[in-house]
């Protein structure tokens, strides 16, 4: 079954979501649904793209340290089932391969909004500590999944190795 | 010296954490003024320890001079204001220097030039007369604005302060907050003392949760090692509390993976063996594995 996730949340405000009906979360978890034109990006998980793989994508994109995260894993089937339409569009994390698995979706109003919180809950929200972070971001940059270019300063924060690239044989 | 006078030195990068929240200089002026009788008298100090050390150096090659440095936060327009608290020179016998009665020291408010924005300030204590006794430190900070009338009274100003802006603060993980850079400022200008208005805030049930979780954060990653044992313990001491939100109980045990001292994983296996939170049990054993891992790392 197709999945969603929807990185960079912090475990904290999600801790007491689970049994409450999504009316009753406590408010904090809609500052993690920020929506933006009434729209929320989110990426779908693939063979290629994990769900792991995203949230590291959305962390390095813009972060300047490595500290504790958190990601939700969800399914994409019920989030159709409550009337959000999906679209795909162009995500912009330093990940290309990320970016290809970016979706929009249409939440519209604050009822589907609140609904959708049910729907991330109901799922898993997987925490990373700082350790993990540092690690995989470390990795994804000295692989070139994540530019270093776009994100030097977390590049060095983490003392990634950078592989040099060939040199062209001379003529 | 009857006047004073300003000499501007550029010293090596020296790390000085001031009131204020901007990040920190790569580079800054250090003025060294020389002050007269007349000003010592409204002279105040960053750190008590810090002057009396620089005195008791001087005094008994130069009773007449000390030097210390004082931190400072820029005011409003062009103005400085020691954030420090000040102190009393109880065995001092000069006269015409300090109140030779209460030996008071106030704040004083100096304005350098526009385009100079210092983060620390040398002070040259002069004129002072030869003492006969040794300067005796008094623990504490002694004056108006002591432990009996509040010398934490300005620490829990600050921190108030800075508690109030929080409130208006958007916090994500991997972003130093506003609110973090204050915290850490205090710490790093009155050390311990910053840290039991922290403590009080967090064993208070109707402090603003979000902030309060922040504020755990912030004790498990701010880098200060003399503290570090303070904030370990208080770590702990949240993380069993019965009191604490299962939101802050979340805080601390974050804090505690930051610091990641091993010395915290029984407080954490407790926590884990009480905790019914079902997410906050999984996120209590990433905790637990990972200090065990450092633990096994250390002992290798």
């Amino acid at each position: 079954m197709p999945q969603f996730v929807r990185a960079g949340l912090r475990s904290d405000r999600w801790l007491e979501t689970d049994g409450p009906e999504p009316l009753n979360f406590p408010a904090d978890v809609l500052d993690e649904l920020r929506t933006k034109g009434n729209h929320l990006s989110v990426f779908e998980v693939s063979e290629t793209v994990s769900a792991e793989r995203i949230a590291i994508a959305f962390f390095a994109t813009g972060k300047k340290e490595p500290y504790h995260t958190a990601y939700g894993v969800f399914d994409r089937g019920a989030v159709e089932a409550i009337g959000i339409t999906v679209e795909k569009t162009p995500g912009e994390t330093i990940d290309v391969t990320v970016n290809e698995q970016h979706f929009d979706l249409h939440v519209g109003t604050t009822g589907k909004l609140v609904a959708l919180a049910g729907v991330i809950a109901a799922g898993n929200i997987i925490p990373l500590l700082r350790e993990d972070v540092t690690r995989l971001v470390k990795d994804g940059f000295a692989s070139s999944r994540l530019d270093h270019k776009k994100n030097k300063f977390l590049c060095d924060k983490v003392k990634a190795q950078i592989p040099t690239p060939p040199v062209a044989p001379s003529a | 010296m009857s006047a004073t006078s300003i000499e501007e030195i550029v010293p090596a990068r020296r790390k000085i954490a001031a009131g204020s929240t901007e990040p920190q200089p790569t580079s800054h002026v250090v003025r060294v003024l020389h002050l007269s009788s007349e000003t010592l008298q409204k002279m105040s100090f960053a750190q008590p320890t810090e002057l009396w050390a620089s005195l008791e150096k001087n005094v008994a090659r130069d009773a007449t001079t000390g030097r210390v440095t004082c931190v400072f936060a820029q005011g409003k327009g062009k103005s400085w204001t020691f954030e420090s608290p000040t102190f009393r020179a109880d065995a001092f016998q000069p006269t015409g220097i300090l109140d030779p009665t209460e030996s008071l020291i106030t704040n004083i408010r100096c304005a350098p030039s526009s385009w100079y924005a210092p983060r620390s300030i040398v002070v040259r204590v002069s004129g002072l007369r030869t003492v006969t006794q040794r300067i005796a430190h008094k623990p504490g900070l002694l004056n108006s604005t002591d432990r009996e009338q509040g010398a934490s009274r300005l620490v829990d100003a600050k921190f108030a302060e800075a508690v109030a802006l929080a409130s208006k603060e958007w916090f994500e993980d991997g972003v130093e907050s506003e609110f973090s850079r204050a915290l850490s400022a205090l710490l790093h200008l009155y050390k311990d003392a910053a840290i039991a208005p922290v403590e009080t805030f967090l064993g208070s049930p109707s402090s603003n949760v979000e902030v309060a979780v922040e504020m755990a954060q912030w004790l498990g990653k701010v880098d200060h090692s003399d503290s570090h044992h303070y904030r370990r313990t208080l770590l702990e001491k949240i993380l069993l509390s019965d009191s604490s939100s299962v939101r802050l109980r979340y805080g601390a045990a974050a804090g505690l993976a930051t610091m990641n001292d091993p010395s915290s994983r029984p407080a954490v296996v407790e926590a884990l063996n009480r905790e019914r939170n079902r997410r906050l049990q999984y996120f209590l054993q990433l905790v637990v594995d990972q200090l065990e891992r450092t633990r096994a790392c250390l002992n290798s």
